[in-house]
């Protein structure tokens, strides 16, 4: 069974099976407007939970992406290498970034479900 | 007493990394932010994403022995020509960090001080789109229709894993600039890479124009520097940072 998490950074990840997929939320992509390139990991780089891994940047600004886990990047999405705008149009779905191997499961248990986040983002208006 | 504020003429690269490294005081330290100004030797700036297009290299050698050797700068925006007449200013500040703290509230952060030292000088500035502008965007600092100053921000994360976001905004302001020779430029940037710019040189102003009085008392580094001790100001006014502009 899937289990959709999400952090306080505004990434969101999906633990199905043994990998884990990343990617910017909805809300992410909104604030940074038309985005025009992004940067990730390589492929088999180890990763910490909170470690900045990507860059994402858009017309208005540039900024990073943090790793919602810890654990081993094992594929990246070139769709949005070559498209960046997918991103804007699909953030989270067809636009993750990239998919890891977590090593610490429990990490996941710290981070937001998809109803903690509505009213995170709700109480930060 | 009046404050005094070096504006040293820096290689690109060196002023880049500057605001850099000021940004990763405010992302590693308690200091609250600060800011730096400084002008530019002749460089082409250019984004990340500029970076990864095809040909970039045999652009850059291009360039490069055109007199504009190309810089890649860390926060968005598009291709802008530096020179020694224009005005660089790095401005860093930590934030608790909430959603309803973005992009737009930043760029408020830094233009309205900006807006407002403008305004002491009698120039009605206004944020705003300058289509046919160098970088042009939404941030803009626009004087009837005509682009002073171009804007651009990089987000990071504060180490200490408290949330709290360190956040560079840069501000360039046209100053006493020939503005045909960075349109041509950009323009030659532009056709290298086989895009098309459509830029006007009449949609951009420099302070010499819109202040000439001041411009032939202080000269145009002497006009830059005034302009930067007050800005300065404003910001230590905005912020409350204590009386010191952390500079290299």
């Amino acid at each position: 069974m899937s289990k959709l998490r999400f952090t306080k950074d505004h990434e969101w990840v999906r633990y199905d099976g043994n990998v884990a997929t990343v990617g910017i939320t909805d809300h992410a992509q909104a604030e940074l407007g038309d985005i025009v390139f992004v940067e990730l990991p390589e492929v088999g780089r180890e990763l910490k939970a909170g470690e900045a891994c990507a860059v994402v940047e858009s017309v208005k600004a540039a900024s990073d992406v943090y790793a919602p886990l810890s654990g081993r990047v094992s594929e990246t999405n070139n769709a949005i290498v070559q498209d960046p705008a997918l991103v804007n149009r699909s953030a989270e779905d067809e636009g993750w970034f990239f998919r890891m191997v977590p090593t610490n499961l429990s990490e996941l248990d710290t981070l937001m479900d998809e109803a903690a986040y509505r009213d995170f983002l709700a109480s930060q208006q | 007493m009046a404050l005094r504020v070096a504006v040293p003429l820096l290689s690109a690269e060196e002023g880049l990394h500057r605001e850099a490294r000021l940004l990763d005081r405010v992302r590693t330290t308690a200091i609250s932010g600060g800011v730096v100004f400084w002008r530019s030797q002749k460089a082409l700036s250019v984004p990340r994403v500029v970076e990864s297009r095809q040909h970039f290299g045999a652009i850059r050698a291009a360039m490069a022995k055109a007199g504009w050797p190309v810089v890649v700068r860390a926060t968005g925006g598009d291709v802008l020509p530096l020179t020694p007449g224009l005005l660089n200013i790095g401005l860093c500040f930590a934030h608790p960090g909430s959603s309803a703290f973005g992009i737009a509230e930043a760029y408020k952060l830094l233009c309205e001080p900006l807006i407002e030292v403008l305004g002491a000088w009698g120039i009605a500035a206004v944020c705003g789109r300058t289509p046919g502008a160098l970088c042009d965007g939404e941030y803009n600092l626009v004087v009837e229709g005509r682009k002073l100053a171009g804007t651009a921000q990089r987000w990071r994360h504060a180490a200490d894993g408290s949330g709290r976001m360190a956040i560079l905004a840069e501000a360039t302001i046209f100053g006493d600039d020939d503005l045909r020779v960075q349109v041509a430029a950009a323009e030659k940037f532009y056709r290298l890479s086989g895009m098309v710019a459509g830029l006007k040189v009449d949609r951009h102003v420099t302070l010499a124009e819109l202040l000439p009085g001041p411009y032939a008392e202080l000269g145009g580094s002497g006009l830059l520097e005034a302009m930067a001790a007050e800005i300065a100001q404003a910001f230590r006014r905005r912020f409350g940072w204590p009386a010191c502009v952390p500079s290299d």
